[in-house]
């Protein structure tokens, strides 16, 4: 199995990082232009017209004659576009460390995020990839000593990490690309880079495609299913979707537990591999994925199709935060902001398979027809409560192991 | 006309305590002067100190939850109370112990065989890399395998499920249970059983063995009453080790086992990856228990059979 390569081989990175660089040194010039307070510029040329206007009215009014002194109304004049350095931070000899998955989105990072950051700020960077668990707990394990500075991870586990003091608030003065990027892929501590979606992938010759979370359940479809693993990032969320389905509730997962129990799993999963050969094979025919890993199951020659179910899929976001306590918030702010600068964050899109938060981000062509933009999937997607899912996780996991893996086993 | 008695090959117990010299009693201590105190410092903090930390963690408030009324024992107590978990140590041990009793019994009479074939060929080296290759693959490429062997359809899918059909076992799933677990466990832990007694058995005197079969000893009986004894401390190494290393395998319980079949190592994983870190540390504490148990009542009882 192969995947398609994105990015190198289509464009030059060179001219392309740097046309990034500096629009976004422009676009941080505007925001220091129109923000409040003068410039030093400004100040300077005051003190000069305020020391002429002095001179000039001291001689005229030894000459006799009074002098002029500018009209407060009068426009001020324009700003110069080149003017001094911007806030831009100087990354130059410097290492800015981000915590991330490998994998599908180290390499849009490394294709799309990298040059631009680089060209903007000189700054290298160096990744430390691993699972959104082990990232986690790692980082509370280091509270108060972070190895890295930009921390990537689920929705879920960045809040986790703000509610232990591992993340900082983002400085929205420092993300100016914030205005940009959608309201659903906001918090104060963090921000989206882009939106997936987890619903059902069935195999190409289902005689009846499936359409709803209910057909997992159809008779035709016994035994041939793969399901998310317990302790898969989705399954509070699954297990919220069955139990509303069968008559329950978030507060009452009863007969969502009862429901997923009497499934018969050919196989559990935590990523696309690990159900691949049997969908190749045939042993499993729909499972419950996320879109970005179908349209990878289709670059490795896999007829794998993503079906919204019509109780809409469950939204999920990756999140970008800045490590508290990090020496390098500045780079780590910069990062961010170069991340979701509308060309990078749809250059990123096309190598991760993801919608883009930016809602100025085009769906490249090579893309076109595979991932879809934010607006035409909102409403076909739905939300959870991350506090709520954070809080409920481990006792409904303890649940899931006790109803569901004993029925499933 | 006797036979001529081993030398070199026999090997000789060694008197341990004081030792006297001239007259006085002495403690030798070593030639450094310090021995191995200062290791056994290291050794044992880097050992106990994180247990203490584990300790104090599986006892503590999960910080991730601070609304979760587990505090104290109760974390060890759902351990023990809840079947899933209670399924999960006992499928611990028994896993544990069925791959390293295979494996040693597997793993003695390939190196048996490989002696004696060696006796007679001697550039057989690369039957023993072969042999050990697993271990040099890591376990992350013979579980791959493992996986893929026994998908649907596949040689090792249709093996198990012959066994199966032979025994009025159900056919089905190989891969995500226990079965699938444990043939892994013990294709990996088998190089590690050869690797132990290999040149244990080769210390063997071949005159032992022709004496007892010159004597009228069948060859079983020569094994077990010649053989067996003079590598029982390897045996009990390798059994040691073995049974060491099944209960703290992670990557074939994670792949071939999967959540269905919860053993210690990925109840762990999958609490620390849940938000439960204090249930994670109970039962990182529990594991080492169990383990250490294990160990330490398989070296008791090999240590009665013997004396």
């Amino acid at each position: 199995m192969g995947r398609q390569q994105h990015g190198s081989d289509d464009f030059d990175l060179t001219g392309w990082s740097e046309d990034i660089a500096n629009d976004i040194r422009r676009s941080r010039r505007r925001v220091v232009e129109t923000g409040a307070g003068p410039s030093r510029r400004d100040f300077l040329r005051s003190l000069g017209v305020g020391a002429g206007t002095l001179a000039a009215g001291s001689l005229l009014a030894a000459c006799g004659i009074r002098g002029s002194s500018p009209d407060p109304s009068a426009e001020a004049p324009p700003r110069l576009t080149d003017a001094a350095p911007t806030d831009v931070p100087d990354g130059s000899g410097r290492t800015l460390s981000v915590s991330l998955w490998g994998g599908e989105t180290e390499r849009a990072f490394v294709e799309a995020v990298i040059p631009a950051f680089t060209a903007l700020t000189g700054s290298k960077v160096a990744f430390e990839t691993g699972s959104g668990g082990e990232r986690f707990n790692k980082l509370l394990a280091q509270k108060g000593s972070p190895t890295v500075d930009v921390f990537i991870n689920s929705a879920e586990n960045v809040y986790q990490a703000k509610a232990q003091g591992l993340v900082q608030d983002l400085e929205t003065a420092r993300v100016p690309t914030l205005s940009e990027v959608g309201d659903w892929a906001k918090w104060p501590y963090g921000v989206s880079y882009g939106l997936l979606a987890f619903g059902l992938a069935g195999v190409a010759g289902l005689e009846q495609p499936v359409s709803s979370w209910n057909d997992l359940w159809r008779p035709d479809l016994v035994g041939k299913i793969a399901m998310p693993g317990i302790g898969h990032t989705q399954s509070p969320q699954v297990l919220t979707v069955i139990s509303e389905l069968n008559g329950g509730s978030i507060d009452d997962i009863e007969p969502g537990l009862a429901k997923l129990a009497e499934l018969d799993p050919a196989v559990l999963h935590f990523f696309w591999t690990n159900w691949a050969p049997q969908a190749e094979s045939g042993d499993v025919l729909v499972s419950p994925e996320f879109n970005y890993q179908v349209v990878g199951m289709g670059d490795a020659g896999l007829d794998v199709s993503f079906v919204f179910p019509e109780e809409k899929a469950i939204a999920a976001d990756n999140t970008m935060s800045v490590v508290a306590g990090t020496g390098r918030e500045d780079l780590a702010h910069a990062f961010i902001d170069t991340a979701l600068h509308a060309d990078v964050n749809a250059r990123f899109c096309s190598v991760w398979y993801g919608t883009p938060s930016n809602e100025n981000a085009a769906i490249l062509p090579e893309i076109e027809g595979r991932v879809p933009a934010a607006v035409d999937i909102l409403d076909k997607v739905r939300f959870f409560d991350v506090e709520m899912m954070a809080a409920k996780r481990p006792l409904w996991t303890q649940q899931m192991n006790q109803v569901v893996a004993s029925a499933w086993a | 006309m006797g036979v001529a008695a081993p030398d070199s090959d026999f090997p000789r117990p060694r008197r341990m305590g004081l030792r006297r010299r001239g007259g006085r009693v002495g403690i030798t201590i070593g030639a450094s002067g310090f021995g191995a105190f200062p290791m056994m410092v290291g050794l044992g903090a880097a050992v106990v100190v994180p247990i203490v930390i584990l300790a104090r963690q599986s006892v503590a408030v999960n910080p991730l939850n601070p609304t979760d009324s587990a505090i104290g024992l109760s974390n060890y107590a759902v351990l023990f109370t809840a079947p899933i978990y209670r399924e999960a140590i006992i499928r611990t041990g028994r896993v544990s112990l069925v791959s390293s009793a295979v494996s040693v019994a597997f793993g003695f009479l390939i190196v048996l065989a490989l002696t004696m074939y060696r006796r007679r060929e001697p550039r057989s080296s690369l039957h023993v890399f072969l042999l050990v290759a697993p271990l040099l693959a890591g376990p992350i490429v013979t579980v791959m395998g493992w996986v893929g062997l026994f998908s649907s359809g596949q040689l090792g899918y249709r093996a198990v499920n012959l066994a199966r059909g032979m025994l009025g076992l159900e056919i089905g799933r190989v891969v995500e249970t226990e079965v699938g677990m444990t043939i892994g466990l013990i294709h990996f832990l088998i190089p590690l059983v050869v690797l132990t007694l290999y040149p244990i058995i080769r210390g063997i005197s071949p005159e032992l063995l022709e004496a007892s079969l010159v004597l009228g000893e069948p060859p079983l009986r020569t094994i077990g009453r010649v053989v067996i004894p003079l590598c029982r401390p390897g045996l009990m190494a390798a059994s040691v080790i073995t049974l060491a290393m099944a209960a703290s395998a992670f990557v074939n319980a994670r792949f071939l086992g999967g959540e269905r079949n919860l053993v210690l190592t990925t109840l762990v994983n999958q609490q620390m990856n849940t938000f439960d870190p204090t249930g994670a540390a109970a039962t990182s504490i529990l594991l080492v228990v169990l383990g250490s148990s294990l160990v330490t009542g398989y070296g008791l009882l090999a240590a009665r059979t013997e004396g």
